[in-house]
């Protein structure tokens, strides 16, 4: 029986591929020993409960936590398997310092058009060998990937918790097409 | 040697060059109302899009827009987009639907829940028979007297709807509506015109006229 995680998501080799470059600093508030990743589908769920929860599982205090959403899509050329999709993304933390370090390697790795859906590309190509390869396989093949500030301010929510949350909004745009096989074409 | 110039040959294909240029602009000028038409269907769209993500995204302060714990959903809306067009350009306006749903806390449909929220109204709430009964930190509260809300649906949300309006028109359209849709790569790429100008040597003006009102309607957006 086919799985859904078998069609092709670019949301998902999009956000794997923030987490590990993320995980690569050490000032972000995301720890590469930490199973848990902490970039998360949109859900009817509070920010304050997926925060503490983050914390408990990670053991970071001021954690980023991240929460996406597909927003829109384009249809750019009258070649239909070309599309262009805009994901939303929320960077939560209670430190200011790790949501504006992560906009930044966020827009240092993102933000360069093909040469970032090159190596995305090869990124994904990568994780499909070796002993601990990712379970979806690669079946996106990104063409050009930009990233748009959403807002100029830094957002602050007060929590129930007494904490103050400064949020980064952030919108990711990537152009791509489905693909059959394994390969990088 | 002797070289002959067929001037009248020269001067008609001249003739035609003007009147196909000419026609070209006219052509776009006819096609102005139907292209913004089309575009404003597409901004409305998107607009509707934009505003249902960021409603999931942050439902603190845009619950209000939409029937009770259906936020971001658009079959949910508690808004109207309607859009106007001529051959100027278009203009999209906003208005508030009624709530058909009861809240789990309610007995009585806040009918009017999206407007009075969005403005920050308060409301205040009598009994009609017995006493009001409701939630306070976790305990049931019980009184006979009137009660009113300051801040109904949260601090957050009054005047959020608007702002969120407002960003769509004021940084996301100019700085990826445009260029994402790929509407600005085509007004910028005119090949139509110089492609279709031999034909436009021969056909002159209604050429130019076919020529520049086809270009400005292929500038389509498609919103999926």
């Amino acid at each position: 029986m086919p799985k859904t995680i078998d069609l092709p998501y670019p949301p998902y080799w999009i956000n794997q591929y923030i987490y590990e470059k993320l995980a690569e600093y050490e000032d972000i508030g995301i720890s590469s020993a930490s199973t848990l990743n902490p970039i998360f589908a949109t859900s009817p769920t509070n920010i304050d409960e997926v925060y503490k929860d983050v914390i408990q599982a990670t053991t970071i205090s001021e954690p980023l936590v991240i929460i996406y959403d597909k927003m829109i899509t384009f249809r750019p050329t009258k070649f239909y398997p070309h599309k262009r999709e805009q994901l939303v993304y929320f960077l939560y933390s209670t430190s200011l310092a790790n949501v504006n370090n992560a906009n930044i390697v966020i827009s240092q790795i993102l933000d360069r058009e093909d040469a970032a859906a090159q190596d995305l590309n090869q990124w994904a190509l990568e994780k499909q060998k070796g002993t601990n390869p990712l379970p979806m396989p690669y079946n996106v093949l990104f063409h050009n990937i930009k990233v748009y500030q959403a807002q100029e301010s830094r957002d602050l929510l007060d929590l129930a918790s007494a904490r103050t949350m400064f949020i980064n909004k952030l919108i990711i745009e990537y152009d791509y097409h489905a693909k059959n096989d394994s390969t990088y074409k | 040697m002797i070289t002959t110039l067929n001037m009248k040959d020269f001067d008609s294909k001249m003739n035609n060059f003007i009147e196909y240029s000419i026609g070209f602009l006219d052509g776009i000028h006819s096609a102005k109302p139907v292209f913004f038409k089309e575009l404003s269907y597409g901004v409305v769209l998107a607009l509707s899009k934009y505003i249902d993500s960021m409603a999931r995204m942050d439902p603190q302060a845009l619950h209000h827009i939409y029937e009770w714990y259906q936020t971001g959903s658009p079959e949910a809306r508690l808004f109207n987009l309607k859009s106007t067009s001529n051959s100027s350009g278009f203009m999209v306006t906003s208005s508030f639907k009624q709530s058909k749903t009861l809240s789990k806390d309610s007995h009585q449909i806040f009918a009017n829940k999206a407007m009075v929220m969005e403005n920050g109204m308060p409301v205040t709430i009598t009994p009609k028979k017995d006493v009001l009964a409701f939630e306070i930190d976790g305990e049931m509260v019980f009184t006979k007297k009137s009660v009113t809300v300051a801040n109904p649906g949260g601090s957050r949300v009054k005047g959020s709807y608007e702002q969120t309006f407002n960003s769509f028109f004021d940084n996301y359209f100019s700085q990826s509506f445009l260029l994402s849709s790929g509407l600005l790569n085509h007004l910028e790429d005119v090949s139509t015109y110089k492609n279709n100008l031999k034909q436009g040597s021969l056909g002159g003006r209604s050429v130019g006229i076919k020529t520049g009102y086809q270009w400005l309607l292929n500038a389509n957006i498609v919103v999926e």
